[in-house]
């Protein structure tokens, strides 16, 4: 009674909930085969997350190396010190300014340096500190 | 001439003798109260420094300290004015 059209739905339908409890079982297969290997992979996911920490402290590493960059950048700073004691140095140059002033000084006669008596204390004295500035009139005399 | 030009620094080195004589010879000449800086030298050191053999002898100095001119006898007042209107 059945017409060859629905006697081959019937047989495709009968194929297709063949073919899906094969499947099913399969998944099934695969499921609990997946459950042994997630079991393992468990095993080995903390060895692949070891390696995976072992990386995360290179990174800390690379953080340590980090602040020592920053070290570096003080020392700059320090540099910069030397640059405030550079600044004194241009305090040295008034220094230059005094020169001007010892040229001054060397202008004072140079007399041998003796002792002599002064006549006006009659302390002994070395001759050099009668020099005065200006010009000189030296004068050699004798009591007799 | 050392009251007249306070410029000029007037230096009287004395040597020979003795003490004594250089006092009375200071206090003779009323030298202690002039402008003239006197001294006087118990060893001739400072003679012998300068090469003195014969004195009086006068060494004029301008204010650079430069030697101007050296000679023996009484001061040569002209000379030393010019030096100082130099």
């Amino acid at each position: 009674m059945r017409s060859p059209t629905r006697r081959a739905a019937t047989a495709a339908f009968a194929l297709a909930l063949a073919a899906t409890s094969c499947a099913g079982a399969s998944s099934a297969d695969t499921t609990s085969t997946a459950t042994i290997g997630s079991a393992e992979t468990e095993v080995a996911a903390p060895a692949t997350t070891a390696p995976v920490n072992e990386t995360v402290p290179a990174p800390d590493d690379s953080a340590s190396t980090a602040p020592s960059t920053p070290e570096t950048t003080t020392e700059p700073e320090t540099t910069t010190e030397p640059e405030t004691a550079t600044e004194p140095e241009t305090t040295t140059e008034p220094e230059t300014t005094t020169e001007p002033e010892t040229a001054t000084t060397a202008a004072i006669l140079q007399l041998p340096s003796v002792d002599v008596v002064s006549l006006a204390t009659g302390e002994m004295a070395d001759l050099n500190s009668f020099s005065r500035p200006g010009a000189t009139l030296v004068w050699f005399w004798a009591p007799h | 001439m050392a009251q007249d030009n306070p410029d000029l620094h007037v230096l009287g080195l004395g040597a020979q003798d003795t003490l004594e004589f250089a006092n009375e010879f200071v206090a003779s000449g009323d030298l202690a109260n002039s402008a003239i800086t006197m001294v006087w030298d118990p060893n001739f050191a400072s003679w012998r420094d300068y090469g003195i053999r014969s004195q009086p002898y006068w060494i004029l100095y301008d204010d650079q300290g430069t030697e101007i001119t050296s000679r023996p006898g009484a001061i040569d007042l002209g000379a030393v004015q010019a030096v100082l209107d130099a």
